[in-house]
């Protein structure tokens, strides 16, 4: 029990020291060494003009539908592994079954087609 | 050279006066130093030459982004030195650079030689803490942080709700003429909508510069437009390429079999390609032509024909937003160094 409880406080003294340490030395450091910018520096590059907006706002990802439709095929793709590995105990019918499964997802290309989620905007 | 280079290229961000935007470019040709886009990453700010008025504070406040330690390199053209800011340098080219480089090692080897911030440290308006995260609104939406607004949503081009960002860009930004202010509302990276503020510097152009009766001009100043454009495209040992040849091109040289080689090399980058369709307008096609239209002028220039190849029209200052809107902000800059606004101060047809 007494070892135990040694070997506890060991490992607190141990982690006190490193966390004051570390932050004694992080603040000597900043002290010394540390740049603290200014006003004008943590302005954002315009070319010399100041933003009149915040920069906290949000931003239209044009790439989501694309995206989206890269997923809906990679797991696609993902189904294809398993029935691989039967594919030649099977034959024929897994041919078969996957020309269907593929036969049904090329319909949903041909309508994500139309509907101009592959169009870059 | 009479200073000790060091052995990387020394970082310059160029805030570009009255004139001196032709032999900027030029620069582009040293290895001893590489103009970067933006002044967060240089060492040195090189004011190039007279800077009017209107933009001194945009360029207090552009000298004041360059980290510690920097430097300051004015390069004027000598009769006028009432605006300089920094070590003043006069003459060309090679003499701008070993000021620059002598700066770079005088700041580096003594940082406390580092130039002062120009601007107030206070911020525009005082932060008030209200509301879920301090930014002084409702959720995220509303307040005005530090004196600047929260974005707030407007209908877009594609029927969707977007936050507007409004933004003023320039005088003294890389990809556009330098002097050129406009204000632009960004909805992701779409331009919503354009409004011009200012145009690019005029005014006389630098000392030794090219001459009216210098035949070999138009294609130097072509080829300093290929420099700058090549580098906005991200080309730019292409850029570096070009300004050698800009740097070289006097009367009598013939410089037509390399502008050559470097045009065949432009075709294995596939720039044009990814030119094709960009700001097109009526009458003045698109991107990729006035680019050819460009390139063919160049050549003519070389070859000793100057006024062979006709320029691609030149857009009017009162039009220009209507081409850039709706565009996406690097097609939009593609577009505006496609039409060369900076060379061609005087087609701009502006009151100002």
């Amino acid at each position: 029990m007494g070892a135990v409880l040694n070997a506890f406080l060991a490992a607190l003294v141990a982690a006190l020291t490193a966390a004051v340490g570390s932050v004694v030395g992080v603040g000597i450091a900043r002290r010394r060494w540390g740049v603290r910018s200014t006003a004008p520096q943590r302005v954002p590059v315009l070319g010399g003009s100041e933003p009149e907006t915040h920069a906290w706002s949000r931003f239209h990802v044009r790439y989501y539908p694309m995206s989206l439709v890269f997923i809906a095929f990679e797991m696609e793709m993902m189904f294809m592994y398993p029935w691989a590995v039967v594919f030649v105990a099977e034959g024929v019918m897994a041919l078969a079954e996957m020309g269907m499964f593929l036969a049904i997802l090329s319909v949903g290309i041909v309508y994500a087609w139309r509907e101009g989620a592959f169009r870059w905007q | 050279m009479a200073v000790r280079a060091p052995r990387f290229p020394v970082p310059v961000a160029a805030a570009i006066g009255a004139g001196a935007w032709g032999p900027v470019q030029e620069l582009r040709a040293c290895d001893e130093l590489r103009l970067v886009t933006t002044p967060r990453h240089a060492t040195v700010l090189l004011v190039a030459g007279d800077v009017p008025a209107e933009h001194r504070q945009a360029l207090d406040r552009v000298h004041d982004q360059l980290p510690h330690p920097r430097a300051v390199v004015s390069w004027t053209a000598g009769q006028d030195s009432s605006s300089v800011l920094g070590a003043a340098v006069t003459g060309d080219v090679d003499a701008v650079v070993t000021a620059v480089v002598e700066a770079h090692r005088r700041v580096t080897t003594d940082p406390s030689s580092s130039t002062p911030d120009r601007r107030p440290d206070v911020e525009p308006n005082e932060w008030r803490g209200v509301g879920p995260f301090g930014q002084g609104g409702e959720g995220m939406m509303g307040g005005t942080p530090y004196g600047r607004a929260m974005a707030m949503t407007g209908d877009d081009r594609d029927g969707l709700a977007l936050d507007q960002l409004h933004l003023t860009l320039g005088p003294f930004l890389d990809p556009l003429p330098p002097g050129m202010v406009m204000d632009v509302t960004l909805q992701g990276e779409v331009l919503q909508e354009v409004d011009l503020r200012l145009p690019p510097i005029g005014g006389a152009p630098f000392p030794d510069d090219l001459g009216a009766d210098d035949t070999s001009a138009p294609a130097r100043r072509g080829l300093r437009w290929l420099a700058h454009a090549l580098h906005v495209q991200g080309l730019d040992a292409d850029a570096a390429r070009a300004a050698r040849l800009a740097g070289r091109c006097r009367p009598g040289v013939d410089l037509v079999p390399p502008f050559r080689a470097l045009r065949r090399r432009l075709r294995w980058t596939g720039l044009r390609w990814s030119l094709r369709g960009v700001g097109s307008i009526d009458g003045a096609g698109d991107a990729a032509g006035r680019w050819d239209a460009r390139l063919d002028q160049i050549d003519a220039g070389l070859a000793g024909d100057p006024v062979g190849g006709a320029l691609p029209s030149a857009v009017s200052w009162g039009a220009l937003p209507d081409v850039l809107e709706g565009l996406t902000l690097t097609d939009a800059v593609t577009t505006l160094v496609s039409f060369d606004l900076a060379a061609q101060p005087a087609t701009h047809g502006s009151p100002r």
